[in-house]
């Protein structure tokens, strides 16, 4: 137990136990943990007991009570996350912290069976770009819908960044209502963010590339010419959940690489900000010996802000002056120009957040690469494009508003900052800092620094309750930290994030909780109060939930039936109290069955799973949802057909089989399926030697290559570091071997310093073990050998 | 303007500089005024301090959960009852691009019967891997009950090494329970139903046990990687007529050789016995490439017997010590292996079942049986010698009572209805007390934000550390799981690795034949086959820019070459719908066909540095018979241009030296404070003292390119080198807080 903190029973400790006074009178007596046998009882303890075994110190017990949230209390917010490379939408509670589901979004999610039913398959086959099936997505900023530019409670959407998309989720029962993918882009980054009353949601790329999706040869020439960024205005219906297609469009974009957007609110209502990075637009290609990505991207001093006025685009659109790219409507950068839609203002290098605040009246712009946060006035902005108050123009012909017209100031918030979010007293700010691993809490009207508070570690993004709306509550601030290295239990090399709760209701922030995140990787989160929206527990009866409509298929109680025509067999069943009508299913290998249930519980608990015993079909339905198992019945047996109460503890019970005749024919094409997919995988495998010739290495040689001795030394020649050439016949094994394991030992020796002084690099310690430092001495002789070899026969 | 940014950026080392700021101090809250506000108790202060950790605090144990139909391991820490970890085992997951990379996909495809991989799977109630019956803490083991597989994971990396489809049964109950040195995981049947996909009628049901053979070499890998696997040759089945198979367990210590289970045939219910050390000398017939050992040839060796049990029992668990099993239904029943065994090799039974299998009459193996409650659920074991707990799920309470006298000890009366019950180390030689966990299947609590009909699981933890009384301390959610039992072991037995010996395909534990290291990327093409050998690293991929033909079938075989802890890289070529996760030392594949021309943005999906949106890359697939516009002239600078590029470089420059500077403040106030004494620190600096090293190349570059007068080139490689620097500096002042918590808490 090293990690936890040694006991500090202080005097502020005492002065907290005083409501305690009962329980130390009456309790204490129990054991002490170092006496204790492993796994012992510990006895009987007092609150003093527990805090002295476990090694507490009063800020730890404080933060304990803040959290702990027993049956009879209730949380008071619930956090809505990105769930990154796991496609999904992590919820936990606030302030207890507990994980509260998993919205399956862009993955199939078998326990709430979202991707195994006939009607989600179809949803999510919605969102097979270009007909590709997609079964995973890379979910990075959810947004909830907004009323008045406050949080209404009816939808989320979250974009998925991999494969261009957006999926609209109802709050009424938290499940996946549609798919959108965006016709232009081939990746998105700052998706969902709703204007002040739902009228669009904002989606922008991320990287740049062909709108016509087409193949242009990659060139600086082409990359100007061909490649862009975008903003989509998805236009929204509030009440439906449903996009508008015919009139949403995107505003063409250059081709920098385009990052988080925000929508204005009261007087910045009907305005958008778009931030961006890459304004070089710079492409790498280290292997052809460029520089990379990551430095052309940030050589110039600064990105461009994007400010697009959405209330004069939609006047725009309805005199026609758009044009029409893969049915879809986008307004030319040429246009944007002329119609004064689009303005570009200097922002700080590459930033992340851009964040409008709860009046609308200032844009806040954290910049990973520069120190200071930027506070631009929108009132300003706009008296810049009234006087075209412009310092010059960008390579399209786009004005760049100067900076000094539209900033309101910048505050000196460390290294690496990245979003921003608002608390409930006017003019205070939180900004994570992603260097620096801490958040800062500063005055954005004034432009002072209030505060500090240390997260572990690698802050990205973080959130305060509402505090992306017109009213921020000021009462929970989270911390999304990228890396939790040391925070928990080690499990394996891949490690959860780590979301830190604060408590900022008083002056000081306090972090009362540290949460492994378990899966994936949350971009960003949303709180809303527990109480802001409606969900329903049950379905009315024959709901198809992805529709929220009656389905064709419903069935009801004694309706039961089997149909079979054109070679497919469509089974109409029900499932009620704890049994499935039919019981047994017969049909002929190669058919196509359509087995359509409905769930005719009516209670919460009645939640039920129907699978087909290793035929890989299976759902959950729940209460009065009318759902479709739809499959080929490829093999021929005898396959168990079992229901599961999942509420119930009882173990799965067999409802009866699914029969399936053999039938030759239908046998060969499964056969000939089953070939295919074991041709495929040779394909997979076929084996290229890798970039390491692993066969006829030299002994020791795979040893130097995975301390990265090849980065400094070669044989024959000089490098970063000494020629390794003979090197065995200058020194002997034992100095190497402990200049290889300690090389810090020798560091004063004379001839060592000199060595440092010409090649201007210590020898590292690369924790080579005893083991593997033999094996590299035995290689450096090898290959000294080899090498005097090769020479001699020349 | 540029003044203004050359302002920033010296700012922005100034930040380097800048020693912590004290907090401003302000009037503590005290726990009472904490308790009023949030109406709570003292109980509830006192559940609150045995449940929350302290930051950076230790769980004392890892229990994994079976999930159900999720087909994913779980693995949460007690007391603080938080979720550490999501793994894909029956179900694809891309977060670790299980079923996504190549070579978890083969690893899925291998082992099942027509090469596919299945997308999910309903895992029960998992096992560890033991010695001497007391958990390893090296492997964890689950059964399918829904495709008939069982599944091993490594807990080094806590990674699925091994799924196998099982090649008779069609439904398997979703347990698996494990012999006392881990040389069987054993499987059973669930629902009987033939073996062989012709038949059509139910009189060729049967049902079996199978006994996968586990292999784990003595001599672990130098990296302390655990290789043990099953060996699908030296596995056997036993035969069974067809009976529903439920909950079994396997015997330790003095009844080590021993299975016992619960099976059932329409209102018949029996506990089975079966002594594999008979079996395994046993003739095998083959049946679909697979041993079986015929129920005859099992009779015959004596190697199996049942209990006629009379009613519907849910459970049956051996005892720490191995001498007695117990099942429980309104009545506890607890037998003694000793007189099992005695009725057995004397062969003193009392008639026969189906298939001619000998029954033993009940009270002559009985120890005895006490009235507990109606319908337990559950039984589990712990510290405290003899005692057990079982579960009521309608009387909604857990009884502590004694199996050897048979006296009930205490009640605890509860607010749901428990089923499942587990103790840490509760189903091993080695039980451990203070920790009770109950699954509430129902979940319905007034209070807990209702998220529409969908809604996680629960269980509490009640603490069992007094000999008094049981309390109720703590209501966990779990989301995507659909809970039953689960297993739990003390922390400090599970030795997880934090990275991976460089180039490792980590389902195999082997080296990868498509390893690649920094300055060997290679694309090799052979016909329309293209293979991409690539480096990950902060912040870039190589090669960043790939070009391939339409049609192509392409694979991008990558390694992280990071060997810093919790430094995973992801990867995805946009629209393409293959995934891939890196974590450090790792190499996977990601093959697709480039069956879509046009251009397809890469990236990495794990943020991992400052720059992580930059970690990004192009893959362009060439159409066929392409004749649209070429790539055209290169621009050449104007000497203008060239002069503010040299410019930028000479800025540039500076900025390094100060840069470098900070860097070494950094470095002496990390040398004054001894930080190479603490390990997460010192790893820390290596891996700081790494991205300096990476740095080389550039610095080389942009001197080379300046000396040449190519000022655009030089001042991009310097751009490159400071952003070395910056992600050293990154990492070092992670390091520095890092040792100035740990100091601070030292005072």
């Amino acid at each position: 137990m090293k990690n936890i903190k040694k006991a500090t029973l202080n005097i502020p400790l005492f002065t907290l136990l005083i409501g305690f006074t009962a329980f130390l009178v009456s309790c204490g007596g129990g054991k002490q943990g170092a006496d204790l046998e492993m796994g012992a009882p510990f006895g009987k303890e007092s609150l003093k007991d527990i805090i002295e075994r476990r090694g507490l110190n009063s800020e730890d017990v404080l933060a304990a009570a803040k959290t702990y949230t027993p049956d009879n209390i209730a949380d008071e917010y619930v956090a809505l996350n990105s769930g990154g490379q796991a496609g999904n939408m992590p919820m936990y509670t606030v302030p207890s912290m507990r994980m509260l589901k998993y919205v399956p979004i862009c993955t199939r999610q078998p326990e709430i069976g979202y991707g195994y039913s006939m009607e989600t398959k179809k949803l999510m086959e919605k969102g097979f770009i270009d007909g590709q099936e997609i079964l995973w997505g890379d979910t990075h900023h959810p947004g909830y819908s907004e009323t008045n530019g406050v949080y209404d409670g009816k939808w989320a959407t979250v974009n998925d960044k991999a494969n261009p998309r957006i999926f609209i989720v109802s709050l009424e029962d938290w499940e996946v209502k549609d798919v959108l993918q965006n016709p232009l882009f081939r990746s998105d980054h700052g998706g969902n963010f709703f204007t002040p009353n739902s009228e669009y949601i904002l989606e922008a790329t991320q990287y740049p590339a062909p709108f016509d999706r087409k193949y242009y040869p990659l060139s600086q020439a082409n990359f100007e010419k061909y490649w862009r960024g975008g903003l989509t205005y998805w236009k929204f219906d509030n009440e439906t959940g449903k996009v508008d297609l015919e009139n949403s469009f995107t505003f063409e974009f250059p081709p920098y690489t385009q990052d988080l957007s925000d929508a204005g609110k009261l007087a910045s209502d009907g305005w958008g900000f778009t931030n961006s990075f890459c304004t070089e637009m710079y492409y790498g290609g280290m292997e052809s010996g460029r520089p990379p990505f990551e430095a052309g991207c940030s050589s110039r001093d600064v990105d461009y802000l994007h400010v697009t006025n959405w209330k004069k685009a939609e006047q725009v659109l309805a005199q026609g002056k758009y044009k029409v790219i893969n049915g879809h409507k986008v307004i030319p950068i040429e246009v944007s120009i002329q119609e004064g839609l689009l303005y570009l203002v200097p922002e700080p290098k590459s930033p992340h957040g851009v964040d409008v605040d709860p009046t609308g009246d200032y844009i806040v712009v954290a910049g990973k690469l520069d120190s200071h946060a930027w506070v631009y006035s929108f009132e300003k902005i706009m008296k810049a494009i009234d006087e075209k108050n412009f310092e010059g123009y960008d390579n399209y012909g786009i004005p760049i508003i100067s900076l000094e017209s539209a900033l309101h100031g910048s505050v000196e918030v460390g290294l690496g900052p990245l979003h921003n979010q608002y608390d409930d007293e006017l003019g205070v700010i939180y900004t994570s800092i992603y260097v620096d691993s801490r958040i800062t809490k500063w005055d954005y009207i004034n432009l002072k620094v209030l505060g500090y508070v240390p997260s572990h570690y690698n802050i990205g993004h973080l959130v305060s309750s509402h505090g992306d709306t017109r009213e921020p509550t000021g009462d929970y601030l989270i911390a999304l930290n990228k890396l939790s290295i040391d925070r928990f239990n080690p499990v394996g090399p891949l490690h959860p994030q780590n979301h830190q709760l604060i408590d900022i209701s008083g002056d000081e922030m306090k972090i009362i909780y540290d949460l492994p995140i378990p899966m994936g990787e949350p971009h960003y989160t949303i709180l809303i109060k527990k109480d802001m929206f409606t969900p329903i527990d049950t379905y009315p009866p024959g709901t198809d939930i992805t529709t929220n409509a009656k389905s064709q298929y419903y069935t009801d109680m004694g309706a039961e039936k089997v149909v079979e025509q054109g070679g497919e067999v469509h089974v109409y069943g029900t499932i009620s109290n704890n049994s499935v009508t039919p019981s047994d299913i017969e049909v002929n290998q190669g058919q196509k069955v359509y087995i359509h249930l409905t769930n005719h519980g009516a209670s919460k608990l009645d939640h039920y799973v129907y699978e087909i015993a290793s035929y890989d079909q299976m759902y959950r339905w729940r209460p009065g949802e009318t759902a479709t198992l739809d499959f080929t019945a490829d093999k021929a047996g005898m396959y168990p057909l079992l229901l599961d109460k999942i509420h119930h503890p009882d173990e799965i019970q067999l409802m009866g089989y699914l029969k399936v005749n053999f039938n030759e024919k239908a046998e060969n094409d499964r056969l000939l399926a089953y070939a295919s997919r074991v041709q495929w995988d040779m394909k997979m495998q076929s084996f290229k030697p890798s970039s390491i010739e692993m066969k006829n290495m030299l002994t020791g040689e795979m040893e130097f290559l995975n301390h990265g001795c090849n980065a400094c030394h070669r044989f024959g020649e000089e490098y970063n570091g000494p020629d390794l050439l003979m090197v065995d016949k200058r020194r002997n094994d034992e100095w190497l071997k402990s200049w290889i394991m300690n090389p810090e030992k020798h560091m004063k020796e004379v001839d060592i310093e000199a060595m440092r002084q010409k090649y201007k690099l210590a020898m590292p310690n690369q924790n080579v073990s005893a083991e593997n430092t033999d094996k590299i001495i035995q290689y450096m002789k090898l290959k000294s050998e080899a090498y005097m070899k090769g020479i001699q026969t020349q | 303007m540029s003044n203004l940014f050359t302002r920033f950026f010296v700012l922005a080392i100034a930040w380097l500089l800048v020693a912590w700021l004290p907090q401003p101090v302000s009037a503590q809250q005290t726990l009472q005024e904490v308790q009023n506000i949030r109406s709570l108790d003292d109980q509830d202060v006192l559940a609150a301090v045995k449940t929350f950790m302290p930051r950076g605090g230790r769980d004392e144990y890892f229990a994994f959960l079976g999930t159900g139909n999720s087909g994913t391991m779980v693995v949460y820490g007690i007391p603080s009852m938080r979720i550490y970890k999501y793994v894909g085992v029956f179900s694809p997951e891309p977060w670790q691009g299980y079923g996504f990379d190549d070579e978890s996909s083969l690893m899925l495809k291998k082992n099942s019967p027509d090469n596919l991989i299945y997308s999910y799977g309903d895992m029960r109630y998992p096992a560890l891997a033991e010695t001497n019956g007391k958990f390893n803490g090296k492997y964890l083991f689950y059964s399918d009950g829904a495709n008939s597989r069982i599944a091993m994971l490594g807990l080094d990396d806590f990674e699925t090494k091994q799924v196998l489809a099982h090649p008779l049964f069609t439904s398997t109950f979703g347990a698996v329970a494990v012999t006392q040195n881990t040389e069987y995981i054993i499987q059973t049947s669930q629902y009987p139903a033939p073996w062989d996909n012709k038949a059509n009628t139910l009189a060729d049901a049967k049902s079996g046990i199978t006994f996968w053979k586990f292999y784990d070499p003595v001599g672990e890998t130098e990296t302390g990687h655990h290789i043990g696997r099953i060996i699908k040759e030296e596995s056997f089945t036993l035969e069974l007529p067809p009976f529903t198979m439920d909950y079994f367990d396997a015997g330790r210590l003095e009844s080590h050789g021993l299975i016992v289970g619960i099976a059932r045939k329409g209102d018949a219910h029996y506990l089975y016995v079966i002594d594999f050390t008979k079996l395994t000398g046993a003739a095998k017939v083959s049946v679909h490439e697979s041993d079986v050992v015929t129920l005859g040839k099992a009779v015959e060796a004596k190697a199996i017997a049942m209990i006629d049990i009379g009613q519907k029992v849910s459970k049956v668990k051996v005892t720490p010590d191995g001498k007695y099993f117990i099942t429980a239904s309104d009545e506890a029943f607890v037998f003694d292996f000793g007189k099992v065994k005695n009725a057995m090799s004397a062969g003193s039974y009392s008639g026969q079942t189906d298939g001619s299998i000998p029954l033993i009459d009940k009270s002559t193996v009985l120890h005895g049986s006490v009235p507990l409650g109606k319908g337990a659920q559950d039984v589990i074991f712990e510290y405290r010698k003899n005692v057990a707990y079982a579960s009521f799920y309608d009387d909604k309470k857990i009884v502590r009572w004694n199996y050897t006298s048979l006296k009930k000890e205490s009640e605890l009366p509860l607010t749901f209805k428990p089923s499942h019950l587990m103790i840490p180390q509760g189903l091993s030689a080695e039980p451990h007390s203070n920790y009770l966990i109950a699954v509430d299947k129902e979940g319905i609590y007034d209070n807990y934000p209702s998220v529409g009909p969908v809604r996680p699981s629960f269980q509490h933890l009640i603490d069992i550390s007094a000999d008094d009384e049981m309390v109720d301390i703590y209501t966990m959610s779990i989301p995507q799981a659909n809970i039953y039992g689960s297993t739990a072991v003390l922390r400090t037995t599970i030795k997880p690795i934090i990275r991976y010996e460089t180039g490792t395909n980590t389902r195999t534990g082997e080296i990868s034949e498509y390893k690649t290291v920094a300055g060997m990327e290679k694309i090799e093409r052979e016909g329309n086959r293209v293979h991409v050998f690539g480096t990950l690293i902060r912040s870039h991929i190589v090669p960043e820019i790939v070009e391939v033909n339409e049609g192509d079938v392409v694979t991008f075989h990558l390694t992280n070459l990071e060997r810093a802890e919790d430094e995973t890289h992801g990867f995805t070529i946009d629209t393409y719908g293959k995934h891939g996760s890196f974590e450090p030392g790792k190499t996977a594949s990601l093959t697709f066909v480039a069956d879509r021309p046009g251009v397809f943005p890469f990236y990495c999906t794990e943020f991992c540095s400052a720059l992580h949106l930059e970690m990004e890359g192009i893959f362009l697939v060439r159409p066929k018979n392409y004749k649209g516009p070429e790539a055209g002239e290169e621009e050449v600078l104007t000497k203008e241009q060239l002069a503010e590029f040299k410019k930028n470089y000479e800025d540039k420059i500076k900025v390094i030296n100060e840069t470098q500077a900070v860097i070494n403040s950094v470095v002496d106030w990390l040398t004054q404070n001894n930080y190479q004494d603490h390990s997460y620190v010192k790893a820390l600096v290596e891996d700081a003292v790494d991205q300096l090293n990476q740095a080389e190349l550039a610095k080389t570059n942009h001197e080379r390119y300046a000396k040449e007068g190519k000022y655009r080139d030089a001042f991009l490689w310097a751009e490159q080198y400071w952003q070395y620097q910056v992600k050293a500096a990154d990492v070092g002042l992670r390091a520095k807080e890092l040792l100035r918590i740990t100091l601070e808490e030292q005072q």
